[in-house]
């Protein structure tokens, strides 16, 4: 058989081989030859290698799900709880500890990861790329994310479940209250995990930024890459504060430092800052990529393209600005200066126009389109109606009054359902269901997904409907029971019965899921005749995406494009693209190559080496892992091991792996004037600072943001401080309002 | 650090391996005197608020600064063993870009724990 690259390839100048081929390989044709060089390594061993951003995608959202099921298994053992009024099957002890391990799975170990392994899984192909720029990086983040959600998870067979809430306010976590390891499992398992956000975050921003299909200029780019492009972004602002605070609150419980002790100059309220500068934004780096999902599903099923994609993500990305200014509308109650609290009320109610920009764009797309009600169209309208009734009490408790009314009550649990839910799982859901056939081959059924949409549809506003009166009655989160004279049994029953059915709902999804993956109906390359690249190869898509990699003239690929043109407005003359880009396809067979574009027109800039598999990616993040965990029991003969094995991991990860820069490249570079780079994949990191955004420099200088914010903040005042140092002083007098509070 | 950098790209392997010794030269002698100077601080972490705020972040400034060390260790063994091209050296810049951010942190850092009122 003969190979394309030995074919005539019309204007095509012929490319050679680079390589002395031997008999076996001459037999396999071109795209063999490629699935060859970009699968992953089979056997054990080669499950800890892989690294493909297939892989590595179904992974984290595989594990996100598990979590998934795990935080909602505690929230039905606590609606059983609340079944009736007051219910003596759980002690107040354990309900604590499921609202706090229900809470945490469901905000860090599910909404995060999930839409992270969407990421990975869809940009390359959404792109018109070959693969992620830092495949190892995902599978670091990947072992780091699953190893720390299972450590926190242990704490249930060691006895010592976090017990203080997803917020794990200080006091009540410091040292004096929260004596045991609980507290010690919340941080360094969840700190991990973090770690595996930031990671994966990292790399999206790179995909999105420098691996484009040349052409797919900013404003021809998917409305998914640019949520996802906001989402990593915030991702990279919002948990560095986390992972500050947690690691001055773990230095606070461990080595008597004094950041939240209040007698020796530190502030408690300076841990409800820092954790909520992470925790508002985090809802918004949840909704965010979940209406990217619906900005892609709303105009395919409403056979229309999307209505005001300019006005779209401008509102996502100033709901990202937005989002971290937000926080202090968590801590109305705390006795904040009546000035910041009107500052921060007023950016509540704000958030919601660019909200309501989009939410207006959808309806407009759908009713002046031909909808065609399938199961992903249907978790759309789900998520509409929900997410429209959840923004509403969002403006209503971004008024203070309301607020202090409302705070602590089941008006507000309605409320962050209402949007987490509603925002965030039915778009998941639907996106499932849209993306699986691209990756499995195979559609889901669609009568046990309407099955599911409508169990999980009403089984949700039953179990949280009835919410918001059961708040406004007085029913207080967070305790384990309530009096019969309340008046809220019936609701409560309600809520319980609302849950059951949602979790039917989510059964019968796996069933389908599995079902559908050996019986499904065979999807074909487009089967819901879609806008975006993805579809414009197999499903499922070979290992290297696409082998000759699309040029996109318009923001609808597979709608608009018809034909090569000569000229394009972005990339101008396209004809030598046009050649570069085919011989691209036959050639290099023996290494990973990927193209990197410009952050602003996609321009062709250079072929790079994509990294191979490796072991050590997957060391890395279980000796990180080793760490925390070993923190936790106090072995530190364990977390000096750990460091050891890190250290030598990260260096056998980015030990010199070089293929020769031969005549053959150089080759490549003149005829297509391109740069070609087969020694390794950190040359587009390079390029990317020219742009000004980098990937490893983001999370150095959000480090060095949160850094010196939080010195600045905490050095209001230093000089006296600073005469004081050496003995034990009352809280240091405070100027600045924002430190103070 | 820059001039071994400039000199990488204009292809003068050997100033930059003089480069990059001087850098860690340099970057040893600072993580001493930082060392030193924890030593004799009059005061430890557990004192206040303030005093474990230096002591967290001198560490992590420590900390940043082992690791451009071992970084610029591992670029230089690789500049001795002649890895490094005038078209290819991207560790070598990224090394120096790690330099230049622990630069700007120590004067943000510093600057606020010593100078800012």
């Amino acid at each position: 058989m003969t190979t394309a690259a030995e074919e005539p390839t019309g204007a095509v100048p012929p490319v050679p081989q680079h390589f002395p081929a031997d008999r076996e390989r001459e037999e396999l044709t071109t795209a063999e030859k490629m699935e060859q060089v970009w699968a992953d390594p089979p056997g054990v061993v080669g499950w800890f290698k892989a690294l493909q951003n297939d892989s590595i995608g179904v992974r984290l959202m595989m594990t996100a799900f598990l979590f998934f099921i795990l935080g909602g298994i505690n929230a039905l053992l606590m609606r059983v709880q609340l079944a009736n009024a007051e219910s003596t099957f759980m002690s107040p002890q354990r309900y604590n500890e499921l609202f706090t391990m229900h809470g945490s799975t469901m905000m860090f170990l599910f909404a995060v990861p999930m839409m992270e392994g969407f990421a990975i899984l869809l940009l390359p192909l959404i792109l018109g790329n070959r693969e992620m720029p830092f495949p190892r990086l995902g599978v670091f983040s990947w072992f780091t994310m699953i190893l720390g959600g299972l450590l926190f998870y242990s704490s249930f067979i060691a006895g010592t479940v976090p017990d203080t809430g997803w917020f794990a306010y200080v006091p009540l976590s410091g040292p004096i209250y929260s004596p045991g390891i609980e507290l010690d499992y919340w941080l360094l398992a969840l700190g991990v995990a973090e770690v595996a956000a930031i990671a994966a975050g990292v790399e999206i921003i790179l995909a999105i930024l420098r691996m484009r299909a040349p052409g797919m200029s900013l404003g021809r780019m998917p409305v998914y890459a640019w949520a996802m492009l906001v989402m990593a972004f915030s991702i990279l602002f919002a948990f560095t504060p986390l992972v500050v605070g947690s690691l001055l609150l773990e230095l606070d419980r461990r080595l008597g430092t004094q950041y939240f002790n209040p007698e020796a100059a530190g502030s408690p309220i300076m841990w409800q800052h820092l954790f909520w500068i992470f925790g508002h934004p985090e809802v918004y780096l949840q909704f965010v990529p979940a209406a990217g999902i619906v900005s892609m599903v709303v105009p395919i099923f409403s056979r229309r393209s999307l209505s005001g994609y300019t006005l779209v993500v401008i509102a996502l990305v100033a709901t990202g600005f937005l989002s971290f200014g937000l926080w202090v509308h968590h801590m109305f109650t705390v006795g904040l200066p009546q000035i910041s609290m009107t500052f921060f009320a007023a950016a509540g109610m704000i958030i919601g126009i660019p909200a309501g920009i989009q939410t207006i764009a959808w309806i407009t797309t759908i009713f002046t389109g031909r909808p065609v009600f399938k199961t992903p169209f249907l978790f759309i309208i789900g998520f509409l109606v929900t997410f429209v009734l959840g923004g509403i009490t969002g403006i209503m408790v971004s008024s203070v009054p309301f607020d202090w009314q409302v705070h602590d009550s089941y008006f507000v649990v309605a409320h962050f359902h209402y949007v987490l839910i509603g925002g965030v799982t039915f778009p998941v859901f639907a996106g499932i269901y849209y993306w699986t056939p691209k990756f499995t081959g195979r559609l889901l059924d669609e009568r046990l997904g309407k099955l599911h949409f409508w169990l999980f549809f009403i089984g949700f506003n039953l179990a949280f409907f009835p919410m918001h009166i059961s708040g406004f009655l007085g029913m207080a989160r967070r305790v384990y029971t309530y009096q019969e004279e309340l008046g809220v049994e019936t609701l409560n029953l309600l809520s319980t019965v609302g849950a059951f059915i949602m979790a039917a709902g989510v059964a019968v999804f796996i069933a389908n899921f599995l079902y559908s993956r050996r019986n499904g109906q065979p999807a074909g390359n487009n089967p819901w005749n879609a806008d975006t690249l993805e579809w414009a190869t197999t499903s499922p898509a070979p290992n290297y995406g696409f082998a000759h990699l699309p040029i996109v003239r318009s923001r609808h690929p597979l709608w608009e494009q018809t034909g090569i043109e000569e000229e394009d407005e972005v990339l101008g003359d396209t004809t030598n693209t046009e050649r570069m880009l085919q011989a691209l396809s036959e050639w290099p067979l023996r290494w990973r190559a990927a193209l990197v574009t410009g952050a602003i027109n996609g321009e062709p800039v250079e072929i790079f080496r994509v990294s191979g598999p490796s072991i050590w990616p997957a060391v890395a993040g279980i000796a990180l892992v080793a760490i925390f965990g070993a923190e936790v029991f106090s072995l530190h003969w364990l977390a000096y091991l750990g460091i050891a094995v890190v250290i030598i991991s990260f260096i056998g990860w980015h030990w010199p792996d070089r293929i020769p820069f031969t005549e053959k490249e150089r080759e490549f570079e003149e005829q297509f004037n391109i740069r070609v780079h087969p020694t390794a994949a950190l040359r587009s990191a390079v390029g990317a600072w020219r742009w000004r955004s980098c990937s490893w420099r983001l999370p150095l200088a959000a480090s060095c943001l949160a850094t010196s914010t939080f010195a600045w903040r905490t050095r209001s005042g230093r000089r006296r401080a600073f005469r004081r140092w050496t003995f034990s002083s009352p809280a240091l007098p405070q100027r600045c309002w924002f430190w103070r509070y | 650090m820059w001039g071994a950098v400039s000199d990488v790209r204009r292809g003068n392997l050997r100033r930059l391996r003089l480069g990059l010794l001087l850098t860690f030269l340099l970057g040893a002698a600072a993580l001493g005197i930082m060392i030193w100077a924890f030593i004799e601080l009059p005061f430890d972490w557990r004192v206040n608020a303030y005093a474990s705020l230096f002591y967290t972040l001198g560490g992590y400034m420590l900390l940043l600064l082992v690791i451009a060390l071992g970084m610029n260790l591992f670029v230089q063994v690789w500049a001795w063993r002649g890895h490094y091209t005038e078209l290819d050296h991207t560790a070598v810049q990224n090394s120096a870009w790690f330099v230049y951010a622990i630069v700007a942190f120590w004067i943000i850092t510093f600057g606020i724990l010593y100078l800012t009122p």
